[in-house]
């Protein structure tokens, strides 16, 4: 059985993620702020590194999987929180692994998400994301920006999450390390428990077609199913993907686009 | 007429009432996004309907400005999605009566082209 690291799996997709792949028989590590088997704060470089020390110690023969899914919403945190935890947060472990997973010629899943595709995204945020990532930089350039536009920043880090695993992926997979990116809707989460009624109503205009008249929010469990699978070695052909898991609202709201 | 209530509901942005002016196994086909940079919508039932339009109207992806219909068939208006307006036709191609003229008519093929 395998050895799968997971950030953020204290609760949500995280949570439902791991509960599914120690039923399956394998070994999980949670990396998370509060109750995981590792604590650290991934927001931070010394939490990073904390973790990364902690995993290079206590897995010196290498990992099987590496699931990047930590995150936080917009709305109500500060914007620099977002950007550092869901990009850097992301990205800095991915990379930070990246010499244990080669030793077993493991995998790395990144949580995205389909928001990418509905416009909301600002480019030149994940432009200097993903083309000049100087963290103290770019958090000193939005310190002072009103949390309420979070969503946008939001998007922009989930955009330039799922354009990182394009561009890394095919160096990675020459080296033996599938590398990529799940794109899930709008999940019953501690985050969407938390949303303001107008951020309701507008998760309500994002429909989720599988879900048609039901409860408009997906269940944890058909996000963690598909990414267990893709971690795993029945996924060994695919590699550089950003895999929508979000019960056909993409291809809904943007049918024609077919690559 | 069927055309009286799909203007109504496009002017009301009800999704739910401009969903039910199609027949369960609708095509809908919009042509004019591609005049705003988008691709053109191909929709493909009436559930897609709903929820593609639930989104659109929430979003101001499609907002309709000084709707006139010229015949049973036919509206005359100009679309606004997000911040290009379009003047188009929208053409209700098929309904279930043949003639679109009946009271419990619904649509079977609406087309909306750059006019």
């Amino acid at each position: 059985m395998g050895i799968y690291v997971i950030t953020g799996a204290s609760s949500g997709i995280g949570a439902k993620t791991a509960e599914v792949l120690r039923e399956r028989g394998h070994e999980v590590v949670n990396i998370d702020l509060k109750n995981g088997d590792i604590e650290a704060n991934l927001a931070t470089k010394e939490g990073r590194q904390h973790a990364l020390d902690e995993l290079h110690r206590l897995y010196p023969d290498g990992i099987d999987a590496m699931i990047c899914n930590a995150g936080v919403s917009g709305g109500k945190v500060p914007i620099s929180l977002i950007i550092s935890l869901n990009y850097f947060g992301a990205t800095e472990m991915a990379q930070g692994v990246f010499d244990l997973l080669e030793k077993k010629g493991g995998s790395c899943v990144i949580t995205s998400s389909n928001s990418i595709a509905q416009g909301a995204a600002r480019m030149d945020v994940a432009g200097m994301l993903n083309n000049h990532p100087d963290e103290d930089r770019i958090l000193d350039l939005v310190k002072d920006i009103d949390p309420a536009i979070g969503h946008v920043y939001y998007a922009s880090t989930k955009y330039a999450l799922a354009r990182w695993v394009r561009r890394m992926s095919p160096d990675w997979g020459s080296k033996g390390v599938r590398l990529n990116a799940i794109a899930p809707g709008n999940v019953r989460t501690a985050m969407t428990a938390n949303m303001l009624p107008e951020q309701r109503i507008a998760m309500e205009a994002i429909p989720v077609p599988t879900h048609f008249n039901e409860e408009p929010l997906m269940e944890p469990i058909e996000i963690a199913n598909a990414m267990a699978f893709i971690a795993s070695p029945e996924a060994a052909g695919i590699n550089g993907v950003v895999l929508f898991v979000d019960g056909g609202t993409d291809a809904l709201l943007n049918s024609e686009k077919v690559y | 007429m069927v055309i009286n209530d799909l203007v109504d509901a496009m002017v009301n942005k009800d999704h739910k009432a401009f969903a039910a002016c199609f027949d369960e196994r609708c095509r809908l086909f919009d042509y004019c996004p591609s005049l705003a940079g988008r691709h053109s919508t191909f929709l493909f039932g009436r559930n897609a309907v709903e929820m593609y339009y639930h989104n659109r109207f929430m979003f101001g992806g499609f907002t309709v400005l000084d709707p006139r219909i010229t015949d049973e068939r036919t509206i005359n208006f100009y679309v606004k999605y997000n911040d290009t307006v379009v003047h188009a036709l929208a053409q209700l191609e098929n309904c279930t009566d043949g003639s679109c003229t009946l009271d419990h008519s619904l649509i079977k093929e609406l087309v909306i082209r750059p006019a």
